[in-house]
C-alpha cells in the first residue's frame, strides 16, 4: 500500500513516514557488526569483518574504520561506497574548521556537520540517502571521550555504549546488562551495601577502562557474530587513548594484541574446567 | 589605543584592554565617547581602530559571527586563541578583495585552559601572541616605556 510513496525520498507517506530513509536503514542491518564502548581513558571500537572471498587481495587498510582527524575516527556500517563520500566530507570538515580556529574541532560539530550533509538527502534534489551508519569516536577538550552514532536520516545521538550492522539489537540488550555491571568479588561483597544504595540513587553505570571496555567489545562480537569461535581474523579491535603528551592516539590491535583479548575472555568464561 | 598586561610568575590570568574614544577626522572631531572595545563573549573583547565605517563593521561582524558560534554549539565558548585566529582569517580572506582598514589587540581568558592571552593584529592580517602591545599612536609611547620590560 505504500509502495507509491516508496520512490522518492523527498514523499512524505500518509502515515507520516520516509520510506525510503528507512529502507536505508534496514540495509545497514545486513552489515557487518559495529560495536562501540566509551571507556574512562578512551574509546574502543570493535567491528566484524566480513570476509566475502579468499580471492580478495588482502587489505591495506581497514574498510570498517577511518581515521578522520588527529582527534577523532568512526567505524563504518553499510555501503562502503556510500562511506567514502561522507568520510572525505568529515575529513575536510575537521581540516577547513582547524584553518579557520587553529583550533580542533569539537567532536559533536564534526558529527552534526556529516550529519547535516546526510540529512539533505531525504529532503533536497530526489536522490537516495547513504546507505551507512556511523560510531564516530573523539576527544576534546570541552567533553573529553565521547562515542556518538548516526544513521542514514541524518540523526545522531551521543552513548557510553551502542551497536550497529547485524544483530545490534541483540548486541545492545547485552550490553544494557553488562556495561558497567561490578564484578563479583570479595572486594565488591564488602561493600556490598553501599554500592546498592548508590547504585539506587546513581542508575549510571561505572564506566569500564580500556582494557575492560576491549573485552566487553568482543564479548559483544561474540553474540553477535553468527561464528562459533572467535579469532583475530574475524574481528578488528579499535581503541583511542590520550599518550603522554595528551595527544589522541589511534591504535587498531595487532592479531597478537587481539589474540591475547580473545584469550582473555575464554579464561573468564571456563573457569574451573576439567584439569 | 594601549594595551598592557598584568604580570603574574606563571600562567597569565588577567588581560586588560585600554583606548580612547576619539572619533575624528582631519579638522572635525565628530565624536569623545565612542567605545572602541567590544566584546566578543563573556571572557574575551577587542580593542579596535581604524575609520569608523571599518571599525564598526567589522567589529559587528566578528562579533555577531561568535554569538552564532555559540548559539549553535550549545554554548560552547572558543578560546581566545580561537576567535584571534578567526579573527584574522577574516582579515586575510578580505585583504586582497576589500580590506578592512583596522588594526586590533585581543584579549581574553581561556576557560578550559585557565590561562589568559593577549594578541596583536593589524590591517594586512598580521597575527602575534604577545604580553603586552599598543595599535595607534599610542605604540610610539608605550614601546618605549616597555623596553626592558
Amino acid at each position: 500500500m505504500a509502495r507509491r510513496y516508496d520512490s522518492s525520498t523527498t514523499t512524505f507517506s500518509p502515515e507520516g513516514r520516509l520510506h525510503q530513509v528507512e529502507y536505508a536503514i534496514e540495509a545497514i542491518n545486513n552489515a557487518g557488526t559495529c560495536v562501540g564502548i566509551l571507556a574512562k581513558d578512551g574509546v574502543v571500537m570493535a567491528s566484524e569483518k566480513k570476509v566475502t572471498s579468499s580471492l580478495l587481495a588482502p587489505a591495506k587498510s581497514s574498510e570498517k574504520t577511518y581515521k578522520l582527524c588527529q582527534h577523532a575516527a568512526c567505524n563504518v556500517a553499510g555501503l562502503t561506497a556510500d562511506a567514502n563520500i561522507l568520510i572525505d566530507q568529515a575529513r575536510l570538515r575537521a581540516g577547513r574548521y582547524a584553518y579557520q580556529y587553529c583550533e580542533a574541532i569539537p567532536v559533536e560539530q564534526l558529527v552534526e556537520h556529516v550529519c547535516n550533509y546526510k540529512q539533505a538527502y531525504t529532503q533536497y534534489g530526489g536522490l537516495r540517502p547513504f546507505g551507512v551508519a556511523f560510531l564516530f569516536a573523539g576527544y576534546d577538550t570541552h567533553y573529553g571521550f565521547q562515542l556518538y552514532q548516526s544513521d542514514p536520516s541524518g540523526n545522531y545521538s551521543g552513548w557510553k555504549a551502542t551497536v550497529i550492522g547485524a544483530n545490534n539489537q541483540a548486541g545492545k540488550s547485552f550490553l544494557k546488562n553488562e556495561y558497567g555491571a561490578k564484578k563479583e568479588d570479595e572486594d565488591e561483597k564488602m561493600k556490598g551495601e553501599e554500592e546498592e544504595k548508590s547504585a539506587e540513587e546513581a542508575p549510571e553505570a561505572s564506566m569500564p577502562d580500556v582494557q575492560e571496555a576491549l573485552r566487553l567489545a568482543v564479548k559483544v562480537l561474540n553474540k553477535t557474530m553468527d561464528a562459533t569461535a572467535s579469532s583475530p581474523d574475524k574481528m578488528e579491535l579499535f581503541c583511542m587513548t590520550l599518550d603522554d603528551d595528551g595527544e589522541c592516539s589511534h591504535k587498531i590491535l595487532s592479531a597478537d594484541e587481539a589474540q591475547k583479548v580473545i584469550d582473555e575472555i575464554e579464561a573468564e568464561t571456563a573457569p574451573s574446567g576439567d584439569s | 589605543q594601549t594595551t598592557q598586561t598584568t604580570q603574574t610568575t606563571h600562567p597569565h590570568t588577567t588581560v586588560i584592554l585600554a583606548s580612547d574614544q576619539t572619533n575624528a577626522r582631519s579638522i572635525l572631531t565628530y565624536q569623545t565617547n565612542l567605545d572602541k572595545i567590544t566584546e566578543l563573549s563573556s571572557h574575551s573583547a577587542m580593542g579596535i581602530s581604524g575609520p569608523n565605517a571599518d571599525l564598526v563593521n567589522f567589529s559587528e561582524y566578528i562579533s555577531k559571527n561568535l554569538a552564532l558560534y555559540e548559539l549553535s554549539n550549545d554554548g560552547l565558548k572558543l578560546s581566545p586563541h580561537a576567535q584571534a585566529n578567526f579573527c584574522r582569517g577574516e582579515l586575510a580572506t578580505a585583504l586582497r578583495k576589500g580590506p578592512y582598514q583596522v588594526n586590533i589587540m585581543l584579549g581574553g581568558y581561556d576557560t578550559v585552559k585557565g590561562e589568559a592571552s593577549l594578541y596583536w593584529m593589524d590591517y594586512l592580517a598580521a597575527l602575534a601572541k604577545v604580553n603586552y602591545g599598543a595599535q595607534g599612536y599610542a605604540s610610539s609611547f608605550c614601546c618605549r616605556l616597555w623596553i626592558g620590560i
